[in-house]
């Protein structure tokens, strides 16, 4: 009787096995779509094709980030909406998935996202309705972008460019107060200018809170001013795709390994940008952030919990092989093999996002400009030239760009990104 | 023969009944729910059931204040909408048409249409541009001057349980909806209110 009840959990284990490293075609289909420069297509494949459900929320998080590069940014709005809701729904401990898992690894289970991605969600919405024209939805998002970093803090606080678009996305809405509380808390932790210090001095002194003002003051570094005369463009550039995870693998004997996900370690420079205008070059505030900093951090918030689980899934699987191989020894070589064999890292993760991501501030004189950014990436250099940008004093207009891997490719970006629009934001720029 | 159609009729009457009870099991309904008489809340969030009672307390209470005057008839009030000051994408839109509505319906207070303001200047001066017959033009400078402006922010406060050994995941969410009633004239506030929800829900963490 014992013993059919090992086989039958053999038997189980057997069948899970076979079943825990499926793919996923169209998630990969539309990905290589993207990175090949054709955003619409992967939308489509998105779309159409069905994606496994323990894959749902990547598919939702590919498709927002695609929509946004292809300029469509209301599918966009919708799909990371859809992300968040199932971030949400996905926030619990699945007995039946994690009973799968431990006899297999972590590729069972529904993808809920790291914490950085999590916080990614609401930036790309915060782009999204700004680029809209909608800063009120924008600051919804900065206030939900809040209690993400209000719970893992500790991990994404590098994130400056969020941190600095929920700032911004608080000054457009009008909420001046809510932006200075931001703006001082990002100035404090950094201690120096990243590209922030004169939207926050300039807030301050909207506000009259002229201590602070003279602090912020006391960083700027940059030698962009703005007058009332003046508007500004905003430009969020995404450059290069971000590193994928990788397989850390530590043998425990020759039978028995654990695998880990990793990011790879390899430095990389961040970017730099230069901005001119009419041919002459032009000041402006830049904050650049690389992404896989931020994953990386995120990743090792996990570090306890995810070696916890390898530990309880070595035993698991250790203890099956020990029981099958007391009644037939060729049986459980064959299961050490197999569950050597799937003993994959769960390296699934949001692989259409960005390398780097910039937020260029560009004060400008009212009437149309064509801007000229160029991206220094390593050893690659990408022009953007943003054509006939209608400036009005007082007020902002926001453009997105991605350049590199995931570009879409100029004959068919050229509409998508020709529709970008002039959208002026309500909130006015007061001259310092 | 008869042996084997008698031996096989129970495993096929159960799986018949099994797949007709898991089918049942898993069919659609719908259910019509009346907001009149429902009050119905999946979650802490804010939602329709929220949206009749703030409507419900804030119109009665603007009916009832003896703050604005009606000595020259019924004040004449704009909207100028609820900001949206919460975590959530919520159509503040929606309150303040309704207690507009509820407010024409009362009758105690007339309201100028500042949303159709540019659509009624271009109608008007289409029919002033020679395309309408003298007779059927509406006469110009006869627009309601407003006396008051209606206006109001909703707010909202979310504090979840923090990270402890638990079954449950409980958040409370604090709505606060303020109302204020401007007069133009004197830029002064003839009324105020406000309506406060807050509620707790409770999520599993663990599930199947």
């Amino acid at each position: 009787m014992f013993s059919l009840i090992r086989y039958r959990a053999a038997l189980l284990s057997a069948v899970v096995l076979t079943q825990g490293c499926a793919g996923s075609g169209p998630l990969s289909d539309a990905r290589s779509q993207f990175f090949s420069g054709y955003p619409q297509a992967a939308l489509v494949t998105l779309e159409t094709d069905s994606v496994a459900k323990r894959n749902r929320l990547l598919a939702h998080l590919d498709r927002g980030l695609i929509a946004h590069t292809a300029g469509e940014y209301e599918q966009s709005v919708d799909a990371f909406k859809t992300a968040a809701a199932l971030v949400d729904e996905l926030n619990f401990i699945s007995v039946r998935e994690q009973s799968a898992s431990l006899v297999t690894n972590d590729w069972v289970t529904a993808y809920k996202g790291e914490y950085s991605e999590r916080l990614w969600i609401h930036s790309f919405q915060m782009m999204n309705f700004l680029l809209l024209n909608k800063p009120e939805s924008a600051a919804v998002e900065a206030r939900q972008a809040l209690q993400v970093l209000d719970e893992h803090g500790e991990n994404l606080k590098n994130d400056w460019y969020t941190r600095a678009l929920i700032a911004m996305s608080f000054e457009a809405a009008g909420k001046a107060d809510s932006a200075h509380i931001e703006y001082k808390k990002l100035l404090v932790d950094t201690g120096r200018d990243i590209g922030m210090a004169r939207r926050a001095w300039q807030n301050a002194k909207r506000l009259g809170r002229q201590q602070d003002a003279e602090q912020f003051k006391e960083l700027i570094t940059t030698s962009a001013t703005t007058a009332k005369s003046k508007g500004e463009l905003v430009v969020f550039v995404q450059t290069g795709s971000i590193p994928r995870k990788m397989s850390g693998e530590i043998f425990i004997d020759p039978s028995l390994y654990a695998s880990f996900p990793v990011y790879p370690n390899i430095e990389r420079p961040n970017v730099s940008l230069m901005v001119s205008k009419d041919g002459a070059d032009q000041a402006a505030d830049v904050i650049s952030v690389q992404l896989v900093d931020i994953s990386r951090a995120a990743l090792a918030a996990r570090a306890t919990r995810i070696t916890a689980k390898q530990a309880l899934r070595i035993a698991a699987k250790k203890g099956i092989v020990d029981a099958v191989s007391d009644d037939n020894e060729l049986l459980g070589a064959l299961f050490t093999v197999a569950f050597l064999s799937s003993e994959i890292a769960d390296t699934r993760s949001w692989e259409t996002l960005p390398a780097h991501i910039s937020l260029v501030q560009v004060p400008l004189d009212a009437g149309t400009h064509t801007v000229r950014l160029q991206v220094q990436d390593g050893s690659r250099s990408h022009d953007i030239t943003v054509p006939d940008v209608d400036i009005q004093a007082g007020r902002t207009s926001y453009r997105s760009y991605r350049v590199g891997i995931g570009a879409p490719r100029p004959d068919l970006s050229n509409e998508s990104l020709d529709n970008t629009e002039t959208l002026d934001g309500p909130e006015t720029l007061p001259s310092p | 023969m008869i042996f084997a159609t008698h031996r096989f009729a129970r495993p096929l009457q159960a799986v018949i009944i099994a797949t007709a009870v898991l089918t049942t099991g898993c069919a659609a309904t719908t259910r019509t729910i009346n907001p009149d008489e429902d009050t119905i809340h999946y979650d802490a969030n804010y939602d329709f059931s929220d949206k009749k009672e703030i409507v419900a307390a804030l119109t009665d209470s603007l009916m009832n204040t003896p703050n604005v005057s009606r000595e020259n008839g019924k004040p004449i009030i704009v909207t100028y909408g609820i900001a949206n000051e919460t975590s959530e994408h919520i159509n503040t839109g929606g309150i303040s048409d309704d207690i507009r509505l509820s407010l024409l319906k009362a009758g105690e207070y007339r309201f100028v249409n500042r949303k159709q303001r540019d659509n009624t200047l271009a109608e008007s001066d289409f029919q002033h541009a020679g395309f309408v017959p003298p007779e059927q033009r509406i006469a110009e400078g006869r627009q309601l001057g407003a006396n008051y402006i209606l206006a109001g922010t909703l707010r909202s406060i979310e504090k979840k349980q923090p990270r402890q050994w638990r079954l449950n995941k409980r958040k409370l969410v604090y709505y606060s909806l303020n109302l204020e009633l401007t007069n133009i004239q004197s830029g002064e506030i003839s009324w105020a209110d406000n309506v406060e929800i807050a509620r707790e829900s409770k999520q599993p963490i663990i599930g199947w």
